[in-house]
């Protein structure tokens, strides 16, 4: 299921060149000026699923933040629209919407009444909402008394108390001391382990990647890459230390060329060569998605065992093959198929393409067709699962790319024994 | 239409309203029946320095307790929309609600001067020998449509003043003009006979829809004061009506870009 989805989502601020009084517009309007038209955002297209946790980076002003308060509905759109599922709650600068002279629980009912929270349930979690801010004699005092750390205790405790389905984190977790960060982060974790959504927003690309499933890369108002965390803001991180340009203007420029080659190239490189190189040994390291040009597509997949028995069915399959129909969408001079295979624990096994096995398949025709790939069985006992990609050749365009996609199980007539280690060596004592 | 959530919000945003206002002082709500009553007291003084006798001692509290609840509606609720940039920028909530919050904790304040007084008048009258103005029933429905107004007022000055910041300058202004305009420390009798010959001008003043609600209050509250009913005050209850669509139409447009501008 989807929580939070954007169509062509964009958001057009004007700039006003006058002071912005009325004086200075009714001049405006008289000399007939143009208005010039700044986007925070635009031309965002993205889904997050229901349960997911996506990290929104980028560099200041890159659009991260209006892209929140889209989501939120505080800001309208100017173009496409965002559709949401779901209860939001929104950590955007805690303790927004605190009075400084109301007392620390008036303005929990007060916070609460904003979220659309009925008072009743509040009142229940009066008492959950006081021990994790830890302000149990200071809960009745005016907020404008406290400290900056009670204050955004306070707030945070308030805003994940209530329950969302879906949590919009900006720039949070950076305040606080350690106790409070600590006690926060695990609170995340409680969310996510109930299958909330979450949003995070930071700058803070430790925590992004400790914490995301996936990243989104904004820059310029769009988005520029979406993907596995550790790729992203490695990538990300080294235009960061571009010190080649001059100027403000001519530095967000070359980053943003940056950027864009190394989206590119990240996208082209999932070839299985250099996941080997990239994704090490994630135990969470699953993430079932697909992406791609779909210049060529793959249609229909399965994967049989020597006899084209189904692999479900097969036992002690010598080989594993996987019958792949696919379909043109255009000419294609020549095609790169890879694949990659992972242990259900997420452990990288094995992969290759066709280019590093010497195999070329040239001058695709438009339309439907068919390849094989056949695998000699060397794994052990167990579940596993299969990641396809179709690239050009020259490595610039990603067609189709399944990863995580397609699960399978290798069963042996010795199902008892659970062998240590990735492979199976065929073995025989004499 | 109304949803549970918003009642409570209202209810949420009313407190903070009243608790915010009066918080840290000794008198608290003391002073919403405090100051219309000090101002009354000048002026009805000053009024008979200037003026000598025949001054309309009990026209001039009605009219100073009403204005009260309609200059604190406008003054606060201007500000209410670009006071609140926090809560507006953060989360998405009817923001109609909080115009409505402004008028609605500025009419507990009215009720409870009201109650104060309904108490002073009727003593003064009895010192006269009279006694309320038989429409007095009547009462609830020009606070209806008072308050009405005052929100009307309350929902086009903050939606304008997010746009242009000079509303709040210039609302400053024209409010001083508007208590001499409107008849608040005279009644329409006294303008007919300053404009002796030009019975017109009188009933130009009625276009006011504060000369309407002032007028209305006298009506039903004073024995021998009557609504000067005519094409006039006609037109008058029309604008007042017609101004409190538009200021709806006005803020329901304004408010969805309220986020970029606060």
């Amino acid at each position: 299921m989807i929580a939070i989805e954007a169509q062509n989502l964009g958001k057009a601020y004007k700039l006003r060149h006058g002071s912005g009084s009325l004086y200075g517009t009714m001049l405006d309007t008289l000399q007939r000026k143009k208005t010039e038209e700044f986007w925070a955002v635009r031309h965002l297209n993205f889904q997050i699923k229901k349960g997911s946790t996506v990290g929104i980076i980028g560099h200041n002003g890159s659009g991260k933040s209006s892209t929140l308060g889209l989501t939120t509905g505080t800001i309208s759109p100017s173009e496409g629209c965002v559709k949401t599922n779901g209860r939001i709650s929104a950590l955007l600068e805690l303790g927004a919407g605190f009075h400084a002279e109301l007392t620390g629980r008036e303005n929990v009912f007060l916070n609460a009444a904003l979220m659309g929270i009925a008072r009743e349930d509040i009142q229940r979690k009066m008492d959950a909402i006081i021990d994790f801010s830890g302000l149990h004699e200071f809960i009745d005092q005016p907020v404008k008394n406290y400290s900056s750390g009670m204050y955004i205790r306070l707030g945070f405790a308030v805003a994940t108390e209530i329950d969302p389905d879906i949590l919009l984190v900006d720039e949070v977790l950076a305040v606080g001391d350690i106790e409070f960060q600590t006690k926060s982060l695990e609170r995340m974790r409680k969310f996510k382990d109930k299958g909330k959504t979450i949003l995070f927003v930071s700058h803070d690309l430790g925590a992004i990647e400790q914490f995301c499933d996936e990243v989104i890369l904004l820059d310029h108002a769009s988005l520029i890459d979406r993907g596995d965390p550790q790729w992203i803001i490695s990538h990300y991180s080294k235009t960061m230390m571009i010190e080649e340009a001059h100027d403000e203007a001519h530095l967000a420029e070359r980053r943003k060329q940056i950027l864009e080659e190394t989206a590119n190239k990240r996208k082209l490189n999932q070839t299985t060569q250099n996941i080997l190189d990239e994704v090490p040994d994630k135990p969470e390291g699953l993430h079932k998605h697909e992406h791609g040009s779909k210049a060529l597509e793959f249609t229909n997949v399965e994967i049989v065992d020597q006899d084209d028995l189904d692999i479900k069915e097969a036992l002690d399959p010598s080989s594993v093959k996987v019958k792949i129909n696919y379909r043109a969408n255009l000419d294609l001079e020549e095609v790169v198929f890879g694949f990659a295979i992972k242990s259900e624990k997420g452990q990288f096994i094995f992969g290759s393409n066709s280019a590093l096995e010497g195999q070329e398949f040239k001058n695709i025709k438009r339309g439907d067709a068919s390849i094989t790939l056949e695998l000699t069985n060397a794994l052990p006992y167990g579940n596993f699962i299969l990641s396809l990609s179709a690239h050009s050749a020259d490595h610039k365009t990603q067609y189709h790319r399944q990863e995580d996609y397609y699960p399978f199980n290798v069963t042996s007539s010795k199902a008892s024994i659970k062998y240590e280690g990735e492979f199976y060596v065929a073995n025989t004592w004499s | 239409m109304i949803k549970q959530q918003n009642i409570e919000l209202m209810r949420a945003l009313i407190t903070r309203e009243l608790k915010s206002r009066y918080k840290g002082s000794a008198l608290g709500l003391l002073w919403s029946i405090l100051t219309p009553l000090f101002m009354a007291v000048i002026y009805v003084y000053f009024f008979r320095m200037l003026i000598g006798r025949g001054v309309p001692t009990e026209g001039i509290i009605i009219g100073v307790f009403a204005w009260q609840f309609t200059v604190y509606t406008l003054n606060t609720g201007m500000m209410c929309v670009s006071g609140n940039a926090n809560i507006i920028k953060k989360v998405p909530f009817p923001r109609a609600l909080l115009p409505l919050s402004v008028t609605c904790s500025g009419l507990i304040d009215f009720m409870l001067s009201l109650v104060v007084q309904y108490v002073l008048i009727g003593f003064m009258l009895s010192l006269k020998g009279v006694f309320f103005s038989q429409l007095i029933w009547m009462l609830p429905f020009i606070v209806i449509v008072h308050t009405l107004y005052n929100f009307s007022l309350a929902l086009f000055y903050s939606a304008l003043n997010v746009y242009y910041r000079d509303t709040q300058h210039l609302v400053g202004v024209l409010c001083s003009a508007w208590f001499f305009i409107s008849p608040i420390m005279y009644d329409l009798d006294f303008v007919r006979s300053k404009a002796a010959g030009n019975e017109w001008i009188a009933d130009l003043f009625m276009l006011n829809p504060l000369a309407i609600i002032m007028t209305g209050y006298r009506a039903v509250m004073l024995p021998g004061v009557t609504f000067p009913w005519s094409y006039y005050s006609l037109a008058g209850l029309i604008i007042t009506f017609a101004s409190m669509i538009i200021s709806w139409i006005v803020f329901s447009k304004l408010k969805k870009n309220f986020a970029d501008y606060v």
